[in-house]
């Protein structure tokens, strides 16, 4: 892929005739055959596979017209727990190792009917759980800003490989930040769209009453493209609903400075204790571009934001040890090779072989506190703080505030291996996104700085609930006062 | 809410209900874990909530604009057998083989 191409560049060069899916495909595999080792960042790369999609998209192109299309030969990469019908689908564990998905996810249906088609499947945290990509059972990723430090997780791979030109967009899923942190980390933009408004189904479920699928890519821009194409309502997941808006792209060349006349909440939680001193002046710098954009700057406060790490490692893990109690060594999946074993020690042996340290710990922490005895005192409690967070969110949108602005991560990337002997240090480097995802809104990853060793930094924008066109609109504005999405790492 | 001692038993009995077999060293490697990340959640207690008493978090979602989407009972098509058996890691014609139930 020619590392200045974005998901609107190649859309309009297959539109004006310059440039055919496959020819794409073609430089896309090129650079990824060069970097992605050094990046571990793709868990299948099946060249022959990508070129025939890309063949089967130029077919589609030429039937109904690149005008009609609006993804017209955009090759796409797929975090690993998202279903691609025949590919393998591991979610970065070992209990999926050699699982092929029998049926495509409908995110990647509605992909391929817009015209884009899929190239690689991308490491990720096993089964989406990790803040760093150092749980996948297939090695950790590695930051393209700085090999020794870490990309951020769960969608580790997906972020790296973006952030390295690889492909111009790839998809990822966030269930406490697992795009907008990895996508800070890695220098590019992640998006998580307000949950209900894209389709879970053929996602592996992790919480699923957080889980929501997003596209991460180098630029607002793309991402509204995206999110045109993914938004919508699907029979197949009970939880999605019609958005009520559309047409975010157009919305974007229609109002490029949208943060005129917009008031930004800044809540001083999140700009208090922990926060690193570095990424504190990024964001200082962040919020006076903004006013400069034009925006006013209300201070803000969320009261219960403290507790929603606290909430979230209850209400995240029982709904894992719930969804992850499917797999069995019965039906697919790793099965343990043990002799002379009963069923329920045929069980037993087979998760515990198949699942990793931070898998397993987290499917106790839920069963823990989903347990007799327990339940009220953590999970039914946990359920009431989410939603005292939710009703803190509203209020800041009900006293007069447009978007709300934070760090994406309250520290720039660190090292590999850095955080992985504590759990908590590791849980907390999610605390600004998580709220987010207790509360149903959706946020966005835009750049907005470096650290002196030349590390990314990541703003936050968060907006009521299905009001993508005001987040998108008002960090395009940003994206277009600022530099710093087109800076790109040194490989 | 009181100060949970995780020991040795409990860790055990919580892997049993979530069916893992853990060897011993994994059995200390939990119990430390899990009292790390326990001792922290149990700073939930400190939340003084003064929720409607009606509220009930498996209705609250719904009113928040997600609503549960329902479908037409309709015959659909589905997952050949065949393909659905592929992946057993063992099987007998058309069923998944499982070690004896019953004596």
């Amino acid at each position: 892929m020619p590392a200045n191409q974005t998901v609107k560049s190649i859309v309009e060069q297959v539109r004006s005739g310059k440039l055919t899916a496959v020819t794409a495909a073609h430089a896309c595999l090129e650079r990824t055959r060069t970097i992605a080792q050094k990046l571990n960042s793709h868990l299948h790369f099946d060249e022959a596979a990508a070129l025939a999609e890309a063949a089967a998209a130029d077919l589609r192109i030429k039937t109904i017209g690149a005008d009609k299309l609006p993804l017209a030969g955009v090759p796409v990469l797929v975090k690993d727990n998202i279903c691609v019908r025949g590919s393998k689908t591991t979610c970065g564990s070992k209990m999926l190792e050699n699982y092929v998905a029998t049926y495509d996810a409908s995110v990647i249906k509605r992909l391929r009917e817009a015209g884009a088609f899929v190239v690689g499947k991308m490491n990720m945290d096993e089964f989406a759980m990790g803040s760093s990509n150092e749980n996948s059972a297939f090695g950790a990723v590695r930051n393209p800003w700085n090999l020794e430090y870490v990309p951020g997780g769960s969608s580790g791979g997906s972020a790296a490989a973006v952030a390295a030109r690889l492909a111009p967009v790839a998809l990822g899923s966030d269930t406490g930040g697992s795009i907008r942190q990895p996508a800070s980390f890695c220098g590019i933009v992640g998006l998580k769209p307000t949950y209900g408004s894209v389709s879970r189904s053929g996602l592996v479920a992790f919480g699923s009453s957080l889980d929501q699928i997003g596209p991460l890519t180098t630029t607002v821009e793309d991402a509204a493209m995206m999110m045109d194409v993914l938004a919508g309502l699907d029979a197949s997941d009970s939880t999605s609903v019609k958005h009520p808006q559309s047409g975010f792209a157009k919305a974007l060349l229609e109002n490029p400075e949208a943060l005129k006349g917009m008031t930004i909440g800044i809540p001083e939680e999140f700009f208090e204790s922990g926060l690193d001193a570095e990424v504190g002046s990024c964001l200082e710098r962040a919020i006076a571009d903004v006013q400069k954009a034009g925006a006013k700057i209300k201070r803000v406060r969320l009261p219960n934001i403290s507790y929603s790490v606290a909430a979230y490692y209850v209400i995240a893990t029982a709904e894992a040890s719930a969804n992850l109690a499917r797999f069995d060594g019965v039906r697919y999946g790793h099965r343990t090779q043990g002799a002379n074993l009963n069923l329920k020690d045929l069980y037993r042996k087979s998760r515990n072989e198949g699942f990793g340290r931070e898998v397993k710990q987290r499917i106790m922490l839920g069963t823990f506190v989903l347990s007799s005895g327990y339940y009220d005192a953590f999970y039914s409690k946990a359920n009431k703080v989410r939603e005292l967070i939710s009703r803190d969110f509203a209020a800041a949108f009900d006293s007069g505030v447009d978007l709300l602005l934070t760090p994406t991560s309250p520290t720039p990337p660190f090292k590999l291996g850095e955080k992985l002997s504590d759990p908590l240090a590791m849980y907390l480097s999610d605390i600004c996104t998580i709220g987010v995802n207790l509360a149903g809104l959706p946020g966005i990853s835009v750049p907005c700085g470096r650290t002196k060793a030349g590390l990314p930094v990541g703003m936050q924008l968060i907006a009521p609930k299905f009001n993508e066109l005001t987040l998108l609109t008002g960090a395009h504005a940003y994206e277009r006062a600022t530099e710093w999405h087109k800076d790109q790492p040194p490989l | 809410m009181s100060k949970i001692q995780v020991d040795r038993e409990l860790v055990r009995k919580v892997a049993d209900l979530a069916h893992l077999s853990l060897s011993e060293q994994e059995i200390g490697l939990y119990q430390e874990r899990l009292a790390k990340v326990l001792s922290y959640v149990e700073q939930l207690d400190e939340v003084h909530e003064s929720l409607d008493k009606n509220w009930r978090p498996d209705t609250s979602r719904g009113e928040a604009g997600v609503s549960a989407l329902e479908r037409r009972d309709v015959v659909e098509g589905s997952l050949p057998v065949e393909e659905a058996m592929k992946q057993a890691p063992a099987r007998i014609g058309t069923a998944f083989q499982v070690p004896r139930i019953l004596e």
